[in-house]
């Protein structure tokens, strides 16, 4: 029933959200032109999609899967997932770190960040020990440096810290 | 060149022993990935797509392929022992495996779903090397009419098939679609939608969305929703207990047979897939059976038929993949997304362009089904001992991954950002109940539709009747309406049914 009701606040957030990007989307494309000498032109795919992007929208918005006219249902039932609740902090915590980790690449680089980020992980999502969460660490933000610089050949940024 | 000749110049490439490791390597990921609830294959190629950047397509190819089809064996292993479904296609495994391994014959369960699984994998890929000449052949007659119908079929089947609410289906459709379009014009040259960012001229990237909706979104899903794993002494399990006897293999040798045959034309379908094939083979076994009120208390068939029809619908699903260039599910939309970005576009030109690499995928998936055989025999309890040790550090060793690998695309900071856009985007969608398959396939396919239908207005002077005049288009076309209005019609019979 939670996991319901969730779904449902989740599903008319969803649809506003996109409501709000293909009336965004919509102004944009109507910009450009539509017609073009013997085809289409630019302008009139995105009016398509955004048209039908925002109908669906509107329809989800209006009368979420609970209250659904058509309900066309899929050919194999599955259960609902349960949701758990006091997750979501894990959850949230995760997003978080990794997007943290994203913004720190550009001061500390790669090697500086995944080290930082598994540490930080390992230490409050985990809590495992500062010295087995430091090790671990060092170890695999170096095993990945050494196999995307070295053994593939990818420029990882160094970070303005390390940067020379 | 017949078929013959073509799978032998395949399986001459894969004596090439690198070939051979990477398909090992690829094979054994997959059975992992499967075996480790909350990470799927779709998420797994595509946290792993970014390494095989600039790699030789079909060492490429190979692997990531072996992860597809290693992970419908894999899911297996926690279906029967835990009775935690590694992945959606093993889900009915547990109905019939748990319940076996209560009774201590949890190694049978495993012994036939191998064996299940081989047999099955191997009949599909014989299906599915048969077909693929003849198809290609006839697919090369395509125009861009065709290829535009053809891609509004594999729209609409994706929309209508897959899992859940239809409405929710299109949503993600247009939403796919829409995005397919920001960037360059490929016929004017034009930007749009790009609201003035530099960053979005080349498009919205495939690797940071795939690997944000199915790689980061469904490890944040799985911390949020965990699977309990709890080891119990049904986990355990003793190596000889796996092979099977010949009294089970009599017993299930039909229902093997059944669900290979049924699992690879359900497989075939865009938006089908394996779940889909191992309920309906479940369904097709209980009907069958003498005693179908002992289903779900330990029943064999129920094993080993699911089991097969999800491996071979995987091979199923190669069949409009390499002849046509559609995928039918978000497994297969990412390894599209891997033929494209290893510079080869799948469809009727993949035989005849890239034969090596074609024919050299298909040997290296009879191998690869040997080779999970054994693994699957074999390896049984190092994966259960991989899954224990591995599974709290995961979330640590798949956002790193993801966020280091889509960097490594195109040393592009904004595809990281756009990850998490994408990650945020497909945990909301996880959440609203939204399917993130025809999204990515859109996203994948949207540019080409696009393209094929203003090509096709060219060629006929901007009559769109160019679409009703061709018969192939005709056909293709009539098909996508039939798969629009079944749901329609079916519901309205049963409302009827239900009346009477």
């Amino acid at each position: 029933m939670l996991g319901r009701v969730q779904s449902l606040g989740a599903e008319r957030l969803i649809a506003l959200l996109l409501i709000i990007f293909a009336v965004a989307e919509l102004y944009a494309a109507l910009q450009l032109s539509v017609s073009a000498e013997f085809t289409l032109g630019p302008g009139a795919m995105p009016v398509i999609y955004s048209v039908g992007l925002l109908i669906f929208a509107l329809v989800l918005a209006i009368w979420p899967a609970q209250k659904a006219p058509p309900v066309i249902e899929n050919p194999v039932d599955v259960e609902e997932e349960p949701v758990v609740i006091g997750n979501y902090r894990i959850g949230v915590i995760t997003f978080v770190l990794v997007a943290v980790f994203v913004a720190s690449i550009y001061f500390v680089g790669f090697f500086g960040g995944t080290a930082i980020f598994s540490f930080l992980y390992i230490l409050l999502v985990l809590r495992w020990s500062v010295i087995k969460s430091a090790a671990f660490a060092l170890v695999w933000g170096g095993a990945l440096y050494y196999g995307f610089d070295r053994l593939l050949g990818v420029q990882l940024e160094p970070g303005i810290l390390f940067g020379s | 060149m017949t078929m013959l000749s073509l799978l032998g110049a395949g399986f001459e490439r894969m004596w090439d022993p690198w070939l051979l490791v990477m398909c090992f390597a690829g094979t054994f990921a997959g059975t992992l990935v499967g075996v480790l609830p909350g990470l799927g294959p779709s998420a797994a190629i595509a946290v792993l797509l970014p390494l095989t950047y600039g790699a030789d397509p079909l060492v490429a190819l190979v692997s990531l392929a072996g992860i597809y089809y290693g992970a419908m064996y894999g899911g297996t292993i926690t279906s029967v022992l835990l009775n935690v479904p590694g992945e959606s296609a093993s889900v009915v495994t547990t109905y019939d495996g748990y319940p076996m391994a209560r009774q201590g014959r949890g190694g049978a369960a495993l012994g036939v779903a191998a064996i299940g699984s081989f047999i099955a994998g191997t009949l599909g890929l014989i299906f599915l090397s048969v077909l693929a000449v003849p198809l290609s052949t006839y697919a090369l007659d395509f125009g861009p009419p065709e290829y535009f119908a053809v891609m509004v079929l594999a729209f609409v089947m994706v929309s209508s098939l897959a899992r859940g609410n239809m409405i929710k289906c299109f949503l993600a459709l247009f939403l796919g679609l829409l995005l397919s379009t920001v960037g360059q014009d490929v016929v004017s040259g034009e930007t749009r939608l790009t609201w003035g960012s530099l960053e979005l001229v080349d498009g919205v990237g495939f690797i940071p969305a795939v690997v944000g909706m199915f790689g980061l979104a469904e490890m944040i899903h799985d911390l949020i929703n965990p699977s309990e794993f709890v080891a119990t002494p049904t986990s355990k399990i003793k190596l000889r207990d796996v092979f099977l006897t010949w009294a089970d293999f009599r017993r299930t040798f039909g229902a093997m047979m059944r669900g290979g045959l049924l699992g690879f034309f359900v497989g075939v379908l865009p938006g089908a897939g394996a779940t889909i094939a191992s309920f309906l083979s479940y369904g097709l076994e209980k009907r069958l059976s003498k005693t179908p009120e002992k289903f779900g208390t330990g029943m064999i068939e129920g094993v080993a038929g699911p089991e097969s029809a999800n491996n071979a619908a995987s091979s199923g699903a190669f069949v409009p993949l390499l002849t046509l260039g559609i995928p039918g599910s978000g497994s297969t939309a990412v390894l599209i997304g891997a033929f494209i970005i290893l510079g080869i576009t799948p469809g009727p030109r993949l035989m005849t362009e890239h034969p090596d690499v074609t024919w050299g995928l298909i040997a290296s998936m009879y191998v690869g089904n040997v080779m999970l055989l054994f693994q699957n025999i074999l390896l049984v309890p190092l994966f259960i001992w991989l899954l224990r040790v591995s599974r709290n550090i995961m979330p640590v060793i798949v956002s790193t991954v993801c966020v280091v690998g889509v960097y490594s695309v195109d040393n592009s900071m904004s595809d990281v950002w756009l990850m998490l856009i994408f990650t945020a985007l497909g945990y909301g969608f996880r959440l609203a109940g939204i399917p993130g398959a025809p999204l990515v396939i859109a996203l994948v396919l949207g540019q080409s539709a696009e393209y094929s239908l203003r090509q096709s207005l060219v060629i006929s002077m901007g009559s769109p009747a160019i679409f009703f005049t061709r018969p192939i288009c005709i056909v293709l076309f009539a098909i996508a309406l039939a798969c629009l209005l079944w749901p329609l019609v079916r519901d309205r019979l049963r409302g009827l049914e239900e009346t009477e």
